[in-house]
Parts: C-alpha cells; sequence; structure tokens
C-alpha cells in the first residue's frame, strides 16, 4: 500500500497551490471587506469569477473532470477531490471553468451541442432542480409533473434549494411521468430553458449558499429535451449526487484545515496569565480533536475517490465520508472560534463566516440522517464492506 | 543555443523554526517528514533559462542536478516546465566541497553539447554557501557573472542585470559564460501547466552514474568532515522605539542601532 503521491500528482497540486496562492488568497481581504459591508454573499461577483477562471486556464485548470474530447483535463475523481481540498483552503468561493454537470454527457448530440457544449464554455449556466418543498431526502417522492401533450411535455410543480437557480438560463428538471412507477421508471430528465417559461426567486440563507425556488407552471418542454430516457430520470439523478458526495467532503477537509491553521497560530500568539494559549491543555485538545478528524476525513474522502477511479461502487464510502467530513468541519469551525474567543465571534475575522457556511454541508447532497441511513442500511443488507481489498 | 541550469534539490527553507532539529549522529538537519524542494534561487535561473528560450529561435535548454535518486524531483518539475532535456548525475554529494561538486558538473557539462550560458542561483537554500557559480565558470574555464536578475539576448552573448548594492548594472555578457541568479519580481519560476506535466510523464531522463563520469571518482571523493554541527540559540529580544511622530521614532532607531554597534 502506497499512500506517496506521483510526481505528476504533486506536480498539479503546486501548480493549483502556485494559483491559490497568488490569485485567490489577495480576494480574502476584500470579501472580508464586502462581509463588513453586508454584502459578502455576492462575492465574487461573477465577472471577477471568470476573470479567475480564465486566469486559471492560462495553467490547465479547466474541465477538471471534463473529457479531454471536449477540452477538458479528465482528471479522475481522487485528484480532483485533492485540488478540491487545496481550492478550499482560501475563503473565497471559486470554480473552475470548463465544467458541466457530469450527467449532460448524458445527453443527445443536439442536446450537447445546445446545452452542454456552452456549459462548458461559460456561454450558459445550469442547474440541478430535484429537491421540492415536499420531497427534500425523499426524493423518490417528488411530485412535479410532466404530463405529454403531442410533441412536448407539460411541467408543472415548484423546486426548492436548488444551487445556482436564480442565474441559470436551464435547469435539469425532474418530474413525475408515470405516478404508478415512482422512482422505478416512471421520474423523467428534461433540459428546460428559462425562456419556456419558468420563475426563480432567491432564498436567503444563514450562509453564502443562495439557492432558488423555480416555479413551473405549465411550462412547455419539447420532447427532444428529455434528457437520457423517458423514466429513467431517477438514475441520472443518483448518479449526480454519488459525485457531489465525495467532493462535498474534499471541500469540507479543505475548509477545515485552513480553520486549524489559524487555530494554531493564534494559540501559538495569544498571551493569557502570561502564557501563550497553546500552552494549556485546553487549547491542546481542542487542536489535537480537529487534527485527528481533518485527517480522518483526508482518508476517507480519498479513499472513497479511489474507489470510484477504479469504477467500484462506492456509494457505501462515499456516504461515510460526507457525513464524517460534513460533520468534522462544523466541530472543526466550532473549535477554532471557540480558541480565538471574542474575536472569533466578529465579522473581524472569517471565522463566524465559515460556521455559517459550512452548516449547509450537513444538510445539502444527502443530511447526515441520509448518509446515516445508507451505511446501516449496507450494514444490514451485509453488503458493507464488500470487496474492500478487491 | 544551448542553455544548461544547475538545479538543486534542498529541504523545503520554508519549514517553520519550531519544526527544524538536527540529528546529531549524521550532523545533518532531521529529514525524515520535511518536504524538498527546488532551491529557490535554481528557480529564477530557471525561469531566466525559459523566457531566453522565448524570446529567441532554436534555444534548447537543459536542466541538470547533482545528487542522490530522489534528486529526480527537481528534473521532473523542471521537463513539467518543458525544458529540453534533463539529466542527472546520480552519486552522493554529502562530505563534498564545492569545488569538488564543480568539478562533477564540470564534467557533466562536457558530455553535453557546448553551453552558451550556464545559469545557476547566487546560492543554495540549504548551506547558502555561494560558491557554485564561480568554481564552476573557473573549472568550465568561463567568466562568470554573479547577482544576475534579468538576461536577453545580445549581439555574440547577453544583456545582464546585474543587481550591485548601489542599484543595477546593465553589462554585456559574452558566450559562452555561467551566471549565477538572483531573485527578482521579474524572474519568479513560473508554475506548470497541467497539460505540460501530462505531457512530461513519459519523458525519460538521462541518468549518468557519478562512478562512469569520474572513473575512480578521483578528486570528488568525500573530502570534509563535519566535526559537530549546533542549531544557534535563540534569542528573544524586543525593543520597541516609540516617538512622538515618524521622524522622531526613526531618530530614536538610529539612536539605538548605534548603541548596540549594529551600525
Amino acid at each position: 500500500m502506497d499512500f506517496r503521491l506521483s510526481p505528476e500528482e504533486k506536480l498539479i497540486l503546486e501548480t493549483v497551490q502556485s494559483f491559490v496562492q497568488s490569485d485567490l488568497m489577495p480576494l480574502e481581504q476584500e470579501l472580508q471587506q464586502a462581509e463588513l459591508e453586508g454584502h459578502g454573499q455576492d462575492f465574487p461577483d461573477q465577472e471577477t469569477l471568470r476573470r479567475l477562471q480564465l486566469k486559471a486556464r492560462e495553467l490547465g485548470l479547466w474541465g477538471l473532470q471534463t473529457p479531454e474530447e471536449y477540452g477538458g483535463l479528465a482528471l479522475g475523481q481522487q485528484m480532483t477531490a485533492l485540488i478540491t481540498m487545496e481550492i478550499h483552503r482560501c475563503l473565497v468561493p471559486f470554480q473552475f471553468g470548463g465544467a458541466a454537470d457530469n450527467i449532460l454527457f448524458a445527453g443527445t448530440q443536439e442536446q450537447q451541442r445546445e446545452y452542454l457544449l456552452p456549459t462548458i464554455a461559460g456561454e450558459r449556466r445550469s442547474c440541478f432542480a430535484l429537491t421540492e418543498p415536499t420531497a427534500g431526502s425523499d426524493a423518490t417522492n417528488i411530485r412535479m409533473q410532466a404530463v405529454a401533450e403531442g410533441d412536448d411535455f407539460i411541467l408543472t410543480g415548484e423546486k426548492i434549494f436548488i444551487t445556482g437557480g436564480n442565474e441559470a438560463d436551464f435547469a435539469i428538471v425532474f418530474a413525475v411521468t408515470d405516478r404508478g412507477k415512482g422512482a422505478r421508471g416512471g421520474i423523467t430528465a428534461f433540459l428546460v430553458d428559462r425562456e419556456m417559461g419558468f420563475t426563480s426567486r432567491y432564498i436567503p440563507t444563514m450562509g453564502s449558499w443562495g439557492p432558488a425556488r423555480l416555479t413551473f407552471n405549465q411550462v412547455r418542454a419539447p420532447r427532444r429535451n428529455v434528457l437520457g430516457e423517458v423514466g429513467k430520470g431517477f438514475e441520472l439523478a443518483m448518479r449526480w449526487i454519488v459525485n457531489g458526495r465525495v467532493i462535498i467532503p474534499a471541500r469540507a477537509v479543505g475548509r477545515a484545515q485552513r480553520l486549524l491553521e489559524m487555530g494554531v497560530d493564534y494559540a501559538r500568539q495569544r498571551v493569557a496569565f502570561g502564557h501563550a494559549i497553546g500552552d494549556y491543555q485546553a487549547i491542546q485538545w481542542m487542536l489535537a480533536d480537529s487534527e485527528v478528524e481533518i485527517e480522518a476525513s483526508r482518508w476517507l474522502v480519498t479513499h472513497a475517490a479511489w474507489l470510484q477511479d477504479e469504477g467500484i461502487d462506492n456509494h457505501h464510502e462515499a456516504s461515510i465520508a460526507k457525513l464524517q467530513g460534513a460533520q468534522m468541519v462544523n466541530r472543526v469551525a466550532d473549535r477554532v472560534l471557540q480558541i480565538h474567543g471574542g474575536m472569533g465571534y466578529t465579522k473581524e475575522l472569517p471565522i463566524e463566516r465559515v460556521c455559517r457556511d459550512v452548516r449547509v454541508f450537513r444538510i445539502y447532497e444527502g443530511t447526515d440522517e441520509i448518509q446515516k441511513r445508507t451505511i446501516a442500511k449496507d450494514l444490514l443488507r451485509g453488503t458493507a464492506g464488500l470487496g474492500r481489498w478487491e | 543555443m544551448h542553455l544548461v541550469v544547475l538545479l538543486k534539490r534542498v529541504l523545503d527553507p520554508e519549514i517553520p523554526q519550531t519544526a527544524f532539529s538536527l540529528d546529531p549522529e549524521r550532523k545533518q538537519p532531521h529529514a525524515l517528514r520535511h518536504p524538498y524542494v527546488l532551491s529557490v534561487f535554481d528557480g529564477n535561473a530557471l525561469e531566466l533559462a525559459l523566457r531566453l528560450r522565448e524570446a529567441g529561435t532554436d534555444v534548447r535548454v537543459t536542466a541538470l542536478t547533482f545528487g542522490p535518486k530522489a534528486a529526480e524531483d527537481v528534473l521532473r518539475k523542471a521537463l513539467a516546465l518543458t525544458v529540453d532535456e534533463a539529466v542527472h548525475v546520480l552519486g552522493e554529494e554529502e562530505g563534498l566541497t564545492a569545488a569538488r561538486k564543480a568539478r562533477v558538473l564540470a564534467a557533466a557539462i562536457s558530455r553535453l553539447p557546448s553551453p552558451d550560458l550556464v545559469l545557476c542561483g547566487r546560492q543554495a537554500a540549504d548551506w547558502e554557501a555561494g560558491q557554485m557559480g564561480g568554481m564552476l565558470a573557473e573549472a568550465l574555464g568561463m567568466p562568470c557573472l554573479p547577482f544576475v536578475s534579468s538576461l536577453s539576448p545580445a549581439a555574440g552573448g547577453f544583456e545582464a542585470v546585474q543587481q550591485v548594492e548601489s542599484g543595477q548594472l546593465v553589462l554585456r555578457l559574452p558566450r559562452p559564460a555561467v551566471v549565477t541568479v538572483t531573485n527578482d519580481p521579474g524572474n519568479v519560476l513560473r508554475a506548470a501547466r497541467i497539460k505540460d506535466v501530462m505531457a512530461a510523464r513519459g519523458r525519460g531522463l538521462t541518468t549518468i552514474a557519478l562512478q562512469d563520469l569520474l572513473p575512480g571518482t578521483q578528486g570528488v571523493e568525500a573530502s570534509v568532515e563535519t566535526l559537530a554541527l549546533r542549531l544557534p540559540a535563540p534569542q528573544r529580544r524586543a525593543e520597541i522605539c516609540e516617538g512622538a511622530g515618524p521622524a522622531e521614532a526613526a531618530r530614536l532607531l538610529a539612536r539605538r542601532l548605534r548603541e548596540l554597534g549594529a551600525v
């Protein structure tokens, strides 16, 4: 068992670190200022984000997982997870350009021309619309209807908590086409342009995640806009979700790592009762607990990602990584805030914002409870850990 | 035109001071878990070589290192930065004086197509001796220009900007020559582009064993023995020169520095 990175992997991470250091880190001050002025949620604006993405592209950091024939790097999930950890050490929200939802690659040639390629090029923006007001974790229970009418489907219903939904100019929408079959053949994915008639409304949250509510009132989508096959939408949705279950904890590791560094720095510098507070066991335990949990998460994520690259079903390990990572980053954020005392609670430092931002890690793309349900079901079925050393 | 850049793998000088310790047995820094990196001034030298190649036509860049197997890392990095060739003199450099290392590197360079320019960092980030450039120039029979921060091609050689205490000198340099490179905002080593990293994956290194380069290792055997190696005892003393304004603070600071014999 060799835990070392290859020379190429190390060099790729060096390039990512160089980009983070020279282009992203200098923006942290601006972000903090924006936060103090009450508009941190809008930072960076779309123009700045695009400029950063193009700068990253000069280094070849473009379309990390996008296949090479589409101009991407076709990196595996493990390398993507490691890069994600590095990027999220910086507190400025950023994602590389040249990416598209993995399931858009399942589209027809015409759909790829119309939706996938412009998304990769950054000319169009998509959103993934599955969750509904009455069906979040229980995604099999969605109610949005898609009724066939001639060569069209008529979509009626509401989607909620849709990431990027207010900015997207098309949505990947999941709707019921056969209520009798439910998730087993009764849900279909559609590509729906905003011009077809859906509306969106921003949902304010406690953090910087700004999702939207989408309303579909008799929206007419042509049959050629069915993504994949009629009735096979739920499988596509699951493919999208499992991907996120590895990447979200990778983000958690990056964030937590950065917070811990801040905690260690402060513990070295802050003097109380004549000693640096890092000399006190109470602070040491918080640092040690955080380090242990971050390391555990790092390896859980790396292993789950490796399984995916090997083509091995990783839903069990991805759930473990997501659960542990999401809980870990919240605990680390809370401890680091505590180490900073009153300063940690102020908006002078970014810690309180990170605390608010990472809370959603335990909710979106499968709540803690859903991950536990998956893990427990695998245990009870006897499938957990099967082929672990294959 | 052929440019040869010397690269050295060193213990990361950015590791925290508190993490740095010495192995009393080996009389070397403890290095088990510490990362190694390309010596920073060598990175500046590599950047200048790449820029010269971009500025001209038919320019080839060869990266050269001397050290154990692990030193290969710096050559892999150079290949990812698209150098044309990477040469590794495989051997143990511990205990060799700078003069003897210069002999090894000169012998390796003599096996390559004649260089028009040899570039190296002004000093390595481990021992900071700063001797290699001059000694190598002597061994190669070339002139040496130290503390160069930028280079451009010129008739019969190069135009070089040399950093000196009082400012900068712009000098004409004939070829062939050796330059030692200092850091400057204009010669920070670029990051490797991801596609170049991937393209470099399949590229090979030329490895020359030290024994083959200088049979019998005559003249390059270890000649220095470290008798003792100690860390300087850290002293923490801090004073703040407060004044009514910047001018008074500066006056107080200057007086204090004189009292301490620092200036």
